[in-house]
């Protein structure tokens, strides 16, 4: 069987089936401040704490909405008798405190407690494309999410919508962003035999949002953010997403060093 | 199932003439690019088996690009989940 309690600090005791002990430092369930949404599942601030509904019938597989979740502890479920009161309680590796986007989610049929840790990003960068008979300059500040579905980290652009890239650290799914991103504008290139159809395309792609990841966005973005933030990236208010193509090989331009430009990813917040 | 499990992409070719019809997938130098309801997707990689996996089918994405593809194409996620039961 299962119980739980909470010790000093915010560490979180909680006692597995079959006497199973995990014990990790981390908030409580009972603190966390979730505003957004994962996967359509709902989410919500107040802990579960109602037995009847802890109730299982039947673990299966397919039964979560969180694939994560499925993957982790299905396994564990199939290899044990099925018990009659479950409950299961996740925790990010690294959720801090009061992190934009940590949450709770209720899953009703597996009746789970999941920490899943979103951050509301921005991305800046600026690629030079080679194109059929012209030279073209990418700079483009976009929007995205970066998501630890547990066994790796995402990023899934918002704006531009139709893009991800994974890794196994927030940096490095960054990192194969970016690398995707430029990859595309290759493409882009291969097809385009004019720079005015390049910047074109370049366009509508950049400008095609996600919709349902730019809700979570906004509402992730909308959380104060805390003392921990992701590795290595800063905070900074969040700007409106843009793309610019400029044409480089016209015979009056002069380059300067002042145009170089690493790419940046930063930590978004709307609030105080 | 893990964002980071694979699915073969005859598999994902198998959900799209299912699911999306009308559907355009075209192979570019680096991505596969496809094409559904007015919206496009540029950005599905093109897997872990190079040109002859792509050929047969036997290329390998991850299941986190396929889930971002069927949400900003507006896929029904049921019926993908027909074809692809691990989404």
């Amino acid at each position: 069987m299962e119980s739980d309690r909470t010790g000093k600090d915010g560490e979180t005791v909680v006692i597995l089936l079959g006497g199973g002990t995990k014990k990790r430092k981390g908030r409580d369930i009972a603190t966390a401040k979730p505003s957004c949404t994962f996967h359509g599942a709902s989410l919500d601030t107040s802990p579960r704490r109602s037995s009847r509904s802890r109730r299982l019938a039947e673990p299966t597989r397919s039964g979560h909405p969180i694939p994560a979740v499925r993957d982790r502890f299905a396994s564990r479920l199939h290899r044990r008798s099925v018990p009659d009161t479950i409950r299961y309680r996740f925790f990010a590796p690294s959720a801090p405190t009061h992190s934009p986007g940590a949450g709770v989610i209720h899953s009703k049929k597996w009746d789970c407690e999941a920490i899943v840790v979103i951050y509301p990003l921005m991305f800046s960068f600026r690629e030079d494309v080679n194109g059929r008979g012209y030279l073209a300059r990418v700079s483009a500040r976009g929007r995205a999410l970066v998501v630890d579905e547990g066994d790796q980290w995402w990023v899934y652009g918002v704006e531009p919508g139709a893009i991800a890239a994974s890794g196994h650290s927030p940096v490095e799914a960054c990192l194969e962003f970016e690398r995707s991103f430029q990859k595309l504008l290759f493409d882009f290139a291969e097809d385009a035999p004019t720079f005015d159809s390049f910047k074109a395309e370049v366009s509508r792609f950049f400008h095609e949002r996600d919709e349902g990841d730019e809700q979570r966005w906004l509402a992730c973005a909308s959380v104060p953010i805390g003392t921990t933030v992701l590795e290595k990236l800063q905070v900074l208010p969040p700007s409106p997403a843009l793309v610019d193509v400029e044409r480089l090989d016209e015979s009056a331009r002069v380059f300067t060093p002042a145009e170089n430009k690493p790419a940046e990813f930063f930590v978004t917040t709307t609030a105080a | 199932m893990g964002s980071r499990n694979l699915v073969l992409l005859k598999l994902i070719r198998e959900m799209l003439e299912r699911c999306a019809p009308g559907h355009k997938m075209a192979e570019k130098t680096h991505h596969y690019r496809i094409e559904y309801a007015g919206k496009t997707y540029p950005t599905l990689p093109k897997g872990s088996h190079s040109d002859r996996g792509s050929r047969s089918g036997q290329a390998e994405i991850q299941i986190g690009h396929l889930r971002k593809l069927i949400r900003h194409l507006g896929i029904d996620i049921e019926c993908a989940k027909k074809v692809i039961p691990g989404l």
